[in-house]
């Protein structure tokens, strides 16, 4: 996966107030990792998740992991000061290991996705999302709330996303953000990828405040 | 006859002798305000219900004198209440008196004392022969109780405004809260600092502390709950801004005996000045610990070798403990800021008593006792303050007949007033009396061999006035109790001085006397600029400085003794900080290190209307400092209110900015 | 045998919550909205409630003031996420008598359980 292409977005933001948005996804992941070790029961290690920006046709290619079986996808619709979506994709194999781990089965038990199955994955999409705002909120002072989970396959999502979202039209943000993640339980490794996908006035919101609060405090975050 | 007999605690007696000594007071400035305004209602209730308040905490140590003597009080104060008796001035004596006795009864509590006990008698039947009949007293049983209500949640409570919302929700079900920190209203927004929540609870039904702690303990996440009686309900001072700060009280039980030795609260939390100071120096202590990391910051910077990680770890940890250690600083300053009225409210007795004594007539008027100021301050600031008083009243207020020929009214003014300006608190003792005749200042200067006659002729009349500062200089014939205990107003002025502040006077024969005490808000900790001169370091209050300029060397000009330099058109006295040598005398301008092409760095200082331009080599920068006492030192070094010690370890010399302006004008005036 | 409602819009949520009541003596039923919430809670009576917030059809909120109008004293718990506070603040105003977080800690829930079994 390389890093997206240049931003050609109308709001201006510099390498800087980028940084400091990668800095809050990564930190935002982080507690992702940390909620799915609290459901599990267990530890579970997570490499600090490289962020990237994205542009939709990107993502559509990425969604699938695997030829013939499409990578699962949940997303959260996101309301409040910051409107748009998360969205947590997994690639079947480590959808399934996860399913596994949450119902307390052993490994392999699950190989196709069942209501129970689906219904876990959305849980840690539900509790992913609303730590990621968590986790915004305390870094933007901007507070959002998430809707109930959706699940559906990783195709669905990115299609219904742009749908939502309008990509590369006059709102002119066709980008997400996303942090790719391996996530290791017992030396298994577990992918997945967390998208942010804030609308184009969400995403100047953010910008915004954070160009701000760089000001004030010297770019820490 | 010793305490032996108090089976109390040291700490019982200690809290019993605040509490009792803080009600005698209030007390005390009630039965002025009763002489003064006469019979109120309200006012009565109050004084009776005080009077009752020492009775049962008397009672509750076990000195039944004293309970005997605040009980035969409240009598008359009910008396008074149901329009039995008259406040003349007669009983107001009698009333004044028993008051004093109390606080002699309360003293006698005090462990390892050794004086004789005091005999009742005497005054209770004083006492009676006004109340003459006494008979049980109706109320107090009636009188709403509070309870002050301390929750902590435990610490790692992930929504603790939902659990104090919950306990507010459970208190309210028993009683009304009147006041909580943090308020109620920014409890419903979800908004609550740290884990503590502090309520007043007026109960409605008889709800005891056991009781309310109960409840209180239904909710999830409750660590610990205290529940002490706080008094009366009506007797609360209204209350002022408090640092919801955790108290000493945290290391006391409840205990009966406490519940009993109910008190008259202001709202504020009542901590022990010796844990606050241990506080104050740990916040100071924190602020040196962050300026020594920044250093060592400094050097890794420096280092290219060294790992990038490292220096931001690093510098976020310094952030946090930037973060912290101010807020604590704050908070702890906060905490320590006490309304002026706990020290103003002595003074309407003693005006009376030496008004009466002399045979004047004063009006004493109080205003702005809600100014607050560092409680260290407050302790300094007072013997200079009652100086003033005396003085205005036996120098400054006439006799009432002297008055009249004068064409002024009868009765004399002297009014306490004090309030803020900007960061200082301006403390002003004003009496429309006789004023001060410079003339008779200049005789008696003279006389004294303080100033000779050349000199007191070139003196303006204002610098005439300020003689009454100088050591061996006193207006009255002799120093006498009334009008100050041998102490001149020159130990006044150096009092003051020692707490960076200033004395100002402003006289107008014939018509009255104006002092004004000028004083920081605090002690302690403050912004300074760093500067280098003479290959030291020293530290300039940040408050005071205007701001810093570069001057070229050839705009000095010499002036009478001193030095002066135009900016931007204004002429500024100079002092140049390099000639420093021990005291802060100017020796010319420095042959800046005999390349008089350089520039000059100048900061530029103001206090009140004066500015001066100190020249130094150079600026390091800003800085947070505290204060430490020179200590026997400073009896060497003048111009400096004290010495920080810096990040590595060395110290600095912090100036005094009004010093430093005095001296610098002195030098240029012609 | 004390009886436990658990409403949550996740079937695993309710699984696991389910599981978890059982072992501890409790007999569970389950809705998955809040609609179907105050229908359960009329139709059984049970003696205590754990309401997710965030549910689609009818929310957890309304559907306390639901439970609370059929039952003033009805005994509910909150199932919330982070970052939820001023939700957990209404939900408490509207007579809550605690919340939990999720995911939900196994411990925390028995100790919520038995301090309101208490009350």
């Amino acid at each position: 996966m390389k890093e997206g292409t240049v931003i050609q977005d109308k709001f201006d933001y510099t390498d800087k107030e980028l940084n400091l948005l990668k800095t809050i996804l990564a930190r935002g992941m982080e507690s992702v990792a940390k909620v799915v070790s609290d459901m599990i029961g267990q530890e579970i290690n997570m490499k600090v998740p490289e962020v990237y920006l994205m542009s939709y046709d990107e993502i559509t290619r990425i969604h699938t992991y695997d030829i013939d079986e499409p990578a699962i996808g949940v997303q959260v619709e996101m309301s409040g000061s910051v409107q748009g979506h998360v969205a947590l994709f997994f690639p079947p194999a480590s959808a399934y290991y996860v399913i596994d781990l949450l119902l307390g089965n052993e490994r392999g038990t699950s190989s196709h996705l069942t209501d129970m199955g689906g219904s876990a994955l959305s849980e840690i999409g539900n509790l992913a999302g609303s730590f990621f705002l968590n986790y915004l909120a305390e870094a933007t002072n901007l507070s959002a709330l998430p809707s109930p989970p959706v699940l559906n396959g990783s195709a669905e999502v990115t299609r219904e996303l742009q749908g939502i979202l309008g990509h590369s039209d006059k709102s002119g943000c066709s980008k997400a953000f996303v942090a790719q993640t391996v996530l290791s339980y017992r030396a298994e490794s577990i992918d997945a990828m967390f998208f942010i996908l804030p609308t184009h006035e969400s995403l100047a919101t953010i910008l915004e405040v954070l160009k701000k609060s760089g000001r004030e405090s010297g770019g820490e975050v | 006859m010793t305490s032996d007999k108090y089976m109390f605690s040291e700490e019982d007696i200690k809290l019993f002798l605040d509490e009792t000594l803080e009600m005698l007071e209030v007390l005390e400035e009630e039965i002025i305000k009763l002489e003064e305004e006469g019979e109120d209602g309200e006012l009565l209730q109050d004084m009776f219900r005080i009077a009752h308040t020492v009775k049962g905490s008397a009672g509750t140590i076990g000195h039944s004198s004293m309970a005997k003597l605040a009980h035969s009080m409240e009598d008359v104060f009910s008396r008074l209440r149901d329009g039995e008796l008259v406040p003349d001035q007669g009983l107001v004596n009698i009333l004044l008196d028993t008051l004093d006795a109390l606080r002699d009864l309360a003293a006698e509590v005090t462990p390892g004392f050794q004086g004789n006990r005091l005999d009742i008698e005497a005054y209770l039947a004083r006492l009676e022969s006004v109340a003459s009949e006494s008979g049980e007293s109706e109320g107090a049983d009636g009188v709403p109780l509070l309870y002050k209500v301390s929750v902590k949640f435990y610490e790692d409570t992930v929504m603790p405004a939902v659990r104090a919302l919950q306990v507010l929700q459970a208190l309210s079900e028993i009683g009304t809260v009147i006041d909580s920190r943090p308020p109620a209203n920014q409890i419903s927004d979800g908004e609550m600092e740290g884990f503590t929540l502090h309520a007043l609870l007026e109960p409605i039904l008889s709800t005891g502390p056991e009781e309310i702690t109960e409840i209180i303990k239904n909710v999830p996440d409750v660590d610990s709950v205290r529940c002490d009686l706080d008094g009366f309900k009506e007797v609360r001072i209204p209350e002022h801004e408090t640092a919801g700060l955790a108290d000493k009280d945290d290391t006391r039980a409840p205990g009966d005996s406490r519940r009993i030795l109910g008190r008259i609260s202001d709202h504020a939390i009542r901590v022990d000045i010796e844990a606050f100071d241990k506080l104050v120096r740990i916040a100071s202590e924190m602020t040196i610990e962050q300026a020594r990391l920044m250093e060592m910051q400094r050097r890794l910077d420096q280092t290219e070798s060294f790992d990038q990680d490292v220096i931001q770890g690093f510098e976020q940890v310094i952030g946090q403990m930037g973060r912290l250690s101010t807020e604590l600083q704050e908070e702890v300053m906060k905490a320590r800021m006490t309304p002026l009225a706990h020290l103003f409210r002595r003074f309407p007795r003693m005006v009376r008593d030496i008004s009466t004594k002399l045979g004047k007539q004063v009006e004493f008027i109080i205003e702005g006792e809600d100014t607050e100021l560092d409680r260290a301050l407050i302790d300094e600031v007072a013997d200079p303050i009652i100086h003033l008083l005396r003085n205005s009243i036996g120098h400054g207020i006439e006799h009432g007949k002297d008055r009249i020929r004068a064409g002024k009214s009868e009765t004399g003014k002297v009014r306490l007033s004090a309030g803020y300006a900007e960061d200082r608190v301006i403390i002003v003792v004003e009496d429309d009396g006789k004023g001060i005749d410079p003339v008779k200042i200049r005789e008696s200067a003279i006389r004294k061999g303080i100033i000779t006659q050349d000199t007191v002729d070139s003196l303006s009349e204002e610098d005439t006035v300020n003689l009454i500062f100088q050591p061996g200089f006193s207006t009255a014939i002799k120093a006498d109790d009334v009008s100050g205990r041998g102490v001149g107003l020159d130990i006044v002025k150096a009092n003051i001085e020692k707490l960076g502040g200033t004395v100002r006077i402003k006289t107008t024969p014939g018509k009255g006397t104006v002092f004004a005490v000028s004083v920081p808000l605090t002690l302690a900790v403050f912004r300074a600029l760093l500067v280098i001169a003479s290959e030291q370091k020293f530290a300039i209050p940040l408050s005071g400085v205007v701001e810093v300029a570069q001057v070229p060397f050839e705009k000095v000009r010499s002036v009478g003794t001193g030095d002066v330099i135009t900016l931007r058109g204004r002429v500024l006295p100079i002092f140049n900080l390099n000639s420093f040598a021990g005291d802060i005398v100017a020796r010319g301008i420095p042959d800046n290190n005999g390349d008089s092409s350089r520039d000059l760095v100048m900061v530029v200082v103001r206090y009140e209307d004066s500015r001066v331009g100190i020249i130094v080599d150079s600026l390091v920068g800003e800085q947070e400092v505290v204060i430490k006492s020179l200590g026997v030192l400073s009896r060497w070094v003048t111009g400096f209110l004290g010495a920080t010690v810096l990040g590595n370890g060395q110290a600095a010399l912090i100036l005094d900015i009004a010093r430093v302006i005095e001296k610098t004008l002195g030098r240029t005036r012609l | 045998m004390p009886r436990a409602l658990v409403v949550d819009d996740a079937a695993f949520i309710r699984l696991r919550t389910r599981k978890l009541l059982e072992e501890n003596g409790y007999e569970v039923e389950e809705a998955q909205n809040g609609e179907e919430a105050i229908r359960k809670y009329s139709e059984t009576s049970p003696d205590l409630v754990l309401l997710d917030i965030t549910m689609p059809v009818m929310d957890g909120i309304t559907a306390l003031k639901g439970i609370k109008q059929i039952d003033p004293k009805a005994k509910v718990i909150m199932c919330t996420a982070v970052g939820q506070q001023s939700l957990v603040i209404e939900a408490i105003k509207a007579g809550a008598n605690d919340y939990l977080l999720k995911p939900l800690d196994p411990e925390k829930v028995l100790a919520a359980i038995k301090k309101l079994a208490g009350k």
